[in-house]
């Protein structure tokens, strides 16, 4: 009772709200402890649901960087075999570059010990 | 007193006004509660219908078709993701429709009228399609000429789906999805690409154009080749990038296949056979190469042949792996198994003298015949100058099932073993009663049809020392698990006779082998035709090298040669030393011919 009687204002009987609820959450500490992680984990919550949107958001465009490599990659794969062809290397190495298959008595086996 | 007073405050309480002003809330309230639970309790789908088809999204998560690498990992088949138009009729035409009606309300026509008018509307409709530019620029991307495109962009608006082109390059895709055209959609497809052409496109196969395997290793591994596409649920937010994943299916990924082909081998056999077919003007030809340690295939080729990429122009006859599915009859080159037989009941030794006169011979009212009287000749001779006589004396003697037996171990009347598809196993029946003259036709090559890849397996087989093994055409870490069917020292006696064959004298007098030696065996059969044997010929050279430790088994054929030439050596002999030559150099083989310079290192000679 002399608590409430404390905050009641001097010239009239009407309580401070604000002060009285104000006390009120000191009084009940545990409570006021509650209150205070729910607050925390409520934007945790909000936090991480954010961050792992943005995780979520970069993996999409990796593994879409991804597929749009691994197309770039198959086209260029393409080009390299169709310039490493078999009969197109022989045809550069013979005529523009003179070469030619070596003959037997162009050879020198070496026998190692 | 202060009692009284308050009363006297309160008096100018209504009840009637309160209850209906607390009716009033409250039923507010319980409006929005009941409203409340409607939506979420008793209809909830509505809701959450439409929160999906704002945020949910279902995404393919497409996956290629497994590679084909050759034995040192070259890519032979590679799938790369294309592109398909197609268009939706109906909903170009609700598009175009949509976009009159609202160009006729801007400028202040009645447009409701317009809609019921049905033929002012097509005329519209038309007009617009026709000024509008895009559909030009489609049809030139397309390639496609523009009254053609517009058959089937407009000709009939019932209908819902007709491909505009299939498998355009994605940069081409791109600039169609950038016209933004109504109707016009695309779908990711895959291609199959062989970037080594006809040269490997009769061992590959190849798929139709929904990418399953039709032909060739493409349909023997169509299950291991095909992987499953993923499908992926989930929310978008307003800028369209995924924000939750709500469902997951993973892409399974396919296999790749790894063949024992050696596509540099495989050029060469390839070349070398394509210019035998073309200089001898051959209906065809194969050439097998084969490797005697391990049973693996090394190349496999045909001619004609096709280009796998383009279609258009390959007719069935060039489709078709010969290889593995044209029977002829071997002819000459299967004497030394003649000879083999022999040596291997025992009736005849290393150094038996055959006498072949007079060069002629009566069996069961039939002629076994040489071309010329070769009088008394040793084994060595008998195979250098392919006597029919000599061999049909040898097998004379020895028991038919024994005969019989052997040419059905190396494997003559049953597959290769590759799984291959289409593969024959020949026509050679060992279990019915033969006459003399059968056995004696089976000793030189009648009487029996094996095709390219048999004939290979046998002389892998003589190659090996006598021991058969199946054919492969994976890449294997391990030789083949082959079987001995023949004594080692036979082999080798055989194989260095049939070295005799490029010597002077032989039948393959003037094919040049470069720094290897090389033991082999020429063929020249007639082609059967109904009631006898035709004018037509067969061409084999067969082979095996070298004969110091041999590697490798080369059979080439040539089918009906059209030109003067007919005799095996002349037609297929030059292809038959470019490929063995080349292969092995390839293989990086010793030369074991004494023509080549030799240097010892580390050797006292200083």
């Amino acid at each position: 009772m002399d608590i409430k009687s404390s905050v009641i204002k001097k010239n009239t009987r009407q309580p401070n709200l604000f002060a009285e609820i104000f006390k009120g959450f000191f009084k009940e500490k545990i409570v006021f402890l509650l209150l205070f992680l729910i607050f925390i984990t409520a934007l945790a919550v909000v936090q991480v649901t954010h961050a792992s949107r943005q995780e979520l958001i970069l993996q999409d465009q990796l593994l879409q960087q991804r597929d749009d490599l691994d197309l770039q990659w198959r086209y260029l794969l393409v080009e390299q075999e169709f310039y490493a062809q078999h009969v197109r290397i022989e045809e550069i190495a013979k005529t523009k570059l003179q070469m030619k298959r070596p003959q037997s008595k162009d050879e020198q086996v070496v026998i190692l010990p | 007193m202060r009692n009284v007073q308050r009363k006297k405050i309160k008096s100018n309480f209504h009840r009637g006004r309160f209850i209906i002003v607390c009716f009033c809330i409250s039923a507010v309230f319980i409006g929005l509660a009941a409203r409340a639970a409607y939506i979420q309790i008793i209809k909830p789908d509505l809701a959450i219908n439409e929160s999906n088809k704002r945020t949910l999204r279902v995404k393919k998560l497409h996956v290629q078709r497994g590679m084909i690498f050759d034995r040192s990992g070259k890519e032979l088949a590679v799938s790369v993701p294309v592109v398909s138009v197609y268009v939706d009729p109906k909903a170009l035409n609700e598009g175009l429709v949509a976009k009159v009606l609202k160009q006729a309300k801007k400028q202040g026509e009645n447009a409701k009228l317009l809609a019921k008018n049905e033929l002012l509307l097509a005329k519209r409709v038309k007009e617009h399609y026709q000024q509008d530019i895009r559909w030009q620029e489609l049809a030139d991307v397309l390639r496609v000429k523009q009254n053609k495109i517009d058959r089937r962009l407009v000709g009939d608006p019932t209908k819902r789906f007709i491909y505009l082109q299939r498998q355009i390059t994605p940069a081409v895709a791109d600039y169609i999805k950038r016209l933004k055209l109504p109707g016009i959609y695309l779908i990711d497809e895959s291609k199959r690409y062989y970037p080594a052409g006809e040269v490997t496109a009769h061992v590959l196969g190849f798929t139709d154009i929904d990418g399953k395997g039709i032909e060739g290793m493409e349909k023997l591994f169509n299950k291991a080749l095909t992987g499953t596409d993923g499908r992926r649920t989930y929310r978008k937010d307003a800028q369209g990038r995924e924000v939750e994943i709500l469902d997951e299916r993973e892409r399974v990924e396919p296999e790749s296949i790894n063949l024992s082909i050696d596509q540099r081998i495989q050029a060469i056999a390839y070349k070398a056979l394509k210019s035998a077919v073309l200089s001898y003007k051959a209906t065809s030809g194969s050439a097998m190469v084969v490797d005697v340690k391990t049973g693996e295939i090394l190349a496999m080729v045909n001619s004609p042949s096709f280009n796998p990429n383009n279609l258009s122009n390959a007719m069935p006859h060039k489709r078709r792996n010969r290889a593995i599915t044209d029977l002829f009859e071997p002819g000459s080159t299967v004497k030394p198994l003649a000879i083999l037989a022999g040596l291997e009941y025992g009736t005849i030794n290393d150094n038996e003298i055959v006498n072949t006169s007079p060069g002629y011979m009566r069996m069961g009212g039939s002629m076994v015949r040489d071309p010329r009287n070769n009088g008394k000749m040793t084994l060595r001779q008998i195979i250098q100058k392919s006597s029919n006589m000599g061999v049909a004396k040898i097998t004379k003697e020895v028991p038919k099932d024994f005969v019989v037996g052997l040419y059905e171990k190396v494997g003559f009347g049953e597959d290769t073993g590759t799984n291959m598809i289409g593969e024959t196993s020949g026509l050679f029946t060992p279990r019915r009663r033969w006459s003399d003259f059968e056995i004696a036709t089976l000793s030189f090559g009648y009487a029996l049809a094996i095709s390219t890849a048999q004939l290979a397996r046998f002389y892998a087989t003589l190659g090996s020392g006598g021991i058969s093994r199946p054919l492969t055409i994976l890449k294997q870490d391990e030789p083949m698990h082959g079987e001995r069917i023949m004594a080692q020292k036979n082999v080798h006696a055989v194989l260095e006779m049939m070295e005799s064959v490029f010597e002077k004298g032989g039948t393959a007098p003037n094919v040049k082998l470069d720094g290897y030696r090389v033991a082999a065996k020429t063929g020249t059969s007639k082609k059967a035709i109904a009631g006898g044997y035709g004018d037509e010929y067969v061409n084999y050279f067969a082979g095996v090298g070298p004969v110091s430790d041999p590697r490798l088994s080369i059979v080439v054929m040539v089918n009906e040669p059209s030109g003067d030439e007919y005799y095996g050596a002349t037609t297929t002999g030059p292809a038959f030393s470019e490929i063995m030559s080349g292969a092995l150099r390839i293989l990086n083989v010793a030369p074991d011919l004494n023509t080549v310079a030799m240097t010892k290192i580390g050797a006292d000679h200083g």
